[in-house]
């Protein structure tokens, strides 16, 4: 299954390029409404380009956090989101540098 | 608390989900919200936030109803047909313009596929009633000469019967012109003389008496039984309940009507029906001539094989290939020219392979020109139902927002679709069949009576119901995958997209539409203003009042002598009847469909490099002939009865021929050479029409009956006012030899009438597929200008908003069908032009450029299409700025 790369969707792969890992992250850093950010993750997922897991358990409650789902960008994903770069220019000027070591 | 209302819109949100994934994806929400309180603290909105589920949720939903349908659950699907079914007839009547259009057009192009399957299903694969009919096989004989598939001779036909490793049964069936008395007087009809075991052998039942058996007819003359068919039986035996048993005087001998055959047995030979079977044991008597069970050289029968067990067509081929050989060495001189038996399958051979191949080209003509208007039919209908769908979107939009899936909204559109064509597929067949009649009650002007089978059976039905449901499937293919494709939102707010392509293939396949019909229109114009004409023709002769009866002698062998005889007498009756004005005798009538010229050449002719000489078509013809049919003579003298048998042979040539062979002599006095003999130029004979109306003067020339005797002729009479020819020459051939047949009676003006046919046919076949092609370029043009209005609604209402007038508004939408129409017009000019030039030779008495048919045409279509561009002006008309303007 294909899935269209819109602007919104772009800067969801370019998100999770920077590591903002889960969905309200992603919210956070690109300041799409949720509305649009939950929605193009599970197309992004169905199509293949973003892989979802559960984070490790222990870790969660050892931050005393539940345990949440996080997304990352497969193969596939990376190729779409080089592809979209060099159509939306302004992508790399509106999302975030990737943020220096592990999850936020 | 707030936290408390987000996890309860959360949970209302996943009611949307599919059940497979509920849990996991509530639990993921739940996370994401507490996520979010635990991060922003104080500036959380849960609430808000939680409504992103809602977006979510449906995506996840889309995600899952694009799945293949075999990943699909499958009791529901099935379950749902009931109510597409009721949903689709529903949203159908509620659009009742619009389900009769797509009807009538797809009606049209099934009715048509129908009909021509039809006549192929009879004509090439038409089963014989026998048992096992895979296992018949034809046999015809080929001869050294080339021709491969002609009759066999009697004794041959035995002894295939004696080669039971071969053959399991052999029949063979001749057909004959029969002179049969009823009332009195004597009728021709076609008979068929076949072997005994002819009935048995095709499993066909009496319908009344039996049928001759191999054992009662093995002897010569002692079966002297006529079998009849049912059709016969009512129309000439007044369905007599007692005919069994009764006599029937066949070419004036009497045979015992032994039994009637059923209607539905058609005979072996497509085309051909016999109205009486008698045995061959009887043919001395029915057909006159040498002794077919004796001679090897009259090959008079259609055999029919059935194979012997476990034999196959090619050990068949083989065993008779050896025959050929030990015939060619035991009878050399009868069987010279004989070359090989050729065996083909009934199914490939049942139809005369002479004929069926130009039927089948002829069949795969139509069967191209029948699919292209189905092929266009549906292009149609596809672009009807977008034009629907556009309309459409919002109630399609509806049903996805409350839950429909995209393959469930598309399952209800194929059921509409499928509908949409089983109901034209039903309406189709109604007109295939009156299609059928129509053809079936056509009667060629041919000497024997063609008779068809064509019937809509199981077969034709399960054909239809095929190229129905394929139809469905393929105009409506694209409109659905569009109506599902479309952005929910957009559509929910009553905005449509732009034209994402396709309608300009569609103005194109419109704009050929247009032109096909106006080229077939402008053709069909041209045959009807000829055929207008036609009284105004100069043939060269009077047809006007002129009765036509034909006679044959060969069937009661007559000597040349005696018919001479006969003939004479029959002119000098005809006389001195006070009924009869004047009468003549002519061998042949103008415009027959069977050509017969002879080679000729003047005295002094010099044959050119190939050393061939002209053929020349001609009459043979009595004393007064040119008198009766008021050709003129133009020098010398008419024939006379001093011209007899006995005297010099002389003949009367036409100007034309005069012209030809004699440009600058005079013809009277000179020799012409006819089939290698002498014969004097007596007279010369005005030019006539005897092939066609139109083209160039064709040579002819006349010889006297008395010098050139032939058995079958035409009197040519005319008759006192309100005198019928029929009873006058029934009086005076029954006062000769009452079994002497009468038949082909008309006038003649009905004979110069089959000149017309080809034009006639062409201007009926025309005159039918323009205006098919017209209708279906009207629904077509609909169908565009529709979607393009729809498509521009909001152009056109914020024009209107702006101050455009609604003159303004209807002109926007009328020019872009006028321009459709202007190109599709241009082009049809051109191809009519080509057209009327091909078909000129079928004119007369109209230019292939006559302009009123050529403007005549263009006003006509371009009425129509104003028609069809009318409808969704009207609707762009209508649209109301307030509306559109609020949509946004």
């Amino acid at each position: 299954m294909t899935t269209r790369i819109t602007y919104a969707t772009a800067a969801v792969l370019a998100a999770l390029d920077s590591n903002q890992r889960h969905g309200f992250d992603i919210v956070e850093a690109t300041g799409l409404p949720g509305g649009t950010v939950y929605p193009a993750l599970r197309r992004l997922e169905a199509a293949g380009l973003v892989a979802g897991d559960w984070e490790d358990a222990e870790a969660a409650q050892a931050r005393r956090r539940p345990t949440r789902r996080f997304y990352s960008l497969t193969a596939a994903g990376d190729t779409a989101l080089a592809e979209a770069r060099s159509r939306f220019v302004a992508l790399a000027r509106m999302t975030p540098e990737p943020a220096q070591g592990g999850s936020a | 608390m707030k936290l408390r209302l987000a996890l309860a819109v959360v949970r209302i949100a996943s009611r949307l989900t599919p059940a497979r994934a509920r849990a996991g994806w509530l639990r993921e929400w739940r996370a994401e919200l507490e996520n979010h309180v635990l991060d922003r603290g104080s500036r959380a909105r849960p609430v808000t936030f939680a409504f992103a589920a809602l977006a979510d949720a449906r995506a996840l939903r889309r995600l899952e109803s694009i799945r293949p349908p075999h990943e699909l659950p499958r009791g529901p699907a099935m379950f749902g047909f009931h109510r597409d079914l009721r949903f689709a007839i529903r949203a159908l009547l509620k659009s009742p313009g619009f389900t009769l259009a797509v009807i009538a057009v797809l009606a049209t192009g099934i009715a048509a596929s129908t009909a021509v399957f039809t006549f192929a299903n009879d004509i090439l694969w038409r089963e014989l009633p026998a048992q096992q009919p895979d296992e018949l096989v034809r046999v015809y004989t080929g001869y050294t000469h080339g021709f491969q598939w002609g009759s066999t001779s009697y004794p041959v036909y035995e002894e295939f019967l004696e080669m039971d490793e071969t053959f399991a049964g052999v029949i063979g069936e001749s057909y004959q012109p029969m002179g049969l008395e009823l009332d009195g007087s004597a009728h021709r009809i076609w008979g068929a003389v076949v072997t005994p075991d002819y009935f048995d052998f095709l499993s066909v039942r009496p319908a009344q008496g039996r049928f001759f058996s191999a054992a009662e007819s093995a002897i010569k003359g002692q079966a002297p039984w006529v079998v009849v068919s049912e059709r016969f039986w009512q129309r000439h035996l007044g369905s007599d309940p007692d005919v069994v048993g009764s006599r029937l005087e066949v070419n004036g001998f009497p045979l015992t009507v032994i039994g009637v055959a059923p209607r539905s047995f058609l005979g072996t030979q497509t085309g051909i029906t016999p109205e009486v079977w008698v045995a061959v044991t009887m043919q001395p008597q029915v057909a006159p001539g040498p002794d077919w069970m004796e001679s090897r050289a009259a090959s008079t029968l259609w055999l029919i094989g059935r194979r012997a067990p476990g034999v196959s067509v090619e050990s068949m081929r083989a065993a008779l290939s050896a025959r050929v050989q030990s015939l060619k060495s035991r009878y050399p001189d009868e069987h010279e020219s004989l070359a090989e038996f050729n065996v083909l399958p009934e199914i490939e051979g049942g139809f005369h392979p002479f004929y069926r191949a130009p039927f089948a080209q002829f069949l795969g003509v139509l069967t191209i020109v029948v699919g292209i208007v189905l092929l266009v039919a549906c292009s149609n209908t596809a672009g009807l139902l977008i034009a629907r769908g556009t309309t459409r979107a919002r109630e399609v939009a509806i049903r996805r927002a409350v839950g429909a899936g995209s393959w469930r909204v598309r399952r209800q559109l194929f059921t509409e679709n499928l509908v949409l064509a089983l109901a034209a597929g039903a309406i189709g067949v109604g007109i295939a069949a009156l299609l059928v009649r129509l053809v079936s009650a056509f009667q060629p002007p041919t000497d024997i009576p063609l008779t068809f089978g064509f019937e809509i059976n199981a077969r034709v039905l399960a054909f239809t119901t095929l190229v129905s449901v394929a139809t469905a499937l393929l105009f409506g293919i694209l409109p659905a995958l569009r109506a599902t494709r479309a952005e929910l939102v957009d559509a929910l707010r009553t905005r449509t997209g732009d034209d994402p392509g396709g309608s300009r293939m569609r103005s194109v396949v419109v704009a050929g539409q247009v032109a096909l019909s106006m080229a077939l229109l402008i053709g069909a114009s041209l045959f009807l203003r000829s055929l207008g004409n036609v009284s105004d023709v100069d043939l060269g002769f009077e047809p006007a009042g002129i009765q036509l009866g034909s006679l044959d002698l060969a069937p009661r062998a007559y000597s040349v002598a005696d018919g001479r005889e006969f003939f004479r007498q029959l002119l000098e009756r005809l006389e001195n009847d006070p009924d009869v004005i004047t009468a003549a005798l002519g061998a042949r009538q103008p415009f027959n469909l069977d050509p017969a010229p002879l080679r000729v050449a003047p005295d002094d002719f010099v044959p050119g490099p190939d050393g061939a000489l002209p053929t020349v078509e001609f009459n043979g013809v009595s004393p007064g002939f040119f008198e009766v049919t008021g050709t003129e003579i133009v020098a010398g003298r008419e024939f006379s009865t001093a011209d007899g048998a006995d005297t010099q042979r002389v003949v009367i040539v036409s100007e034309q021929l005069a012209r030809n062979f004699w440009p600058d002599r005079p013809a009277i006095g000179r020799r012409l050479q006819i089939s290698g003999r002498d014969w004097e130029v007596v007279g010369i004979a005005g030019d006539t029409k005897f092939r066609t109306l139109s083209g160039d003067v064709l040579p002819y020339f006349y010889v006297p009956l008395a010098q050139r005797f032939e058995a079958e002729v035409t009197v040519f009479a005319r008759p006192r006012p309100g005198v019928d020819l029929e009873a006058v020459l029934r009086r005076h051939v029954g006062a000769l030899d009452a079994s002497v047949p009468i038949f082909g009676l008309k006038s003649l003006v009905e004979q110069v009438g089959v000149a017309m046919l080809p034009a006639r046919m062409a201007a009926v076949l025309l005159s039918v597929f323009g205006a098919l092609t017209l209708g279906l370029a009207a629904v077509g043009l609909y169908g565009v200008l529709a979607y393009s209005v729809e498509l521009r609604r909001r152009e056109l209402g914020v024009r209107m908003a702006l101050g455009a007038s609604v003159r303004e508004v209807l002109g926007a939408a009328v020019g872009t069908g006028a321009r459709l129409v202007g190109i599709g017009l241009a082009i049809g000019l051109g191809l009519g032009f080509g057209l009327s030039r091909l078909l000129a030779g079928m004119l007369h008495g109209v230019s292939p450029n006559d302009p009123a048919s050529y403007i005549g045409t263009m006003a006509a279509l371009g009425a129509v299409a104003l028609m069809a561009s009318w409808l969704p002006a009207l609707r762009a008309a209508r649209v109301d700025p307030a509306v559109i303007l609020r949509d946004d």
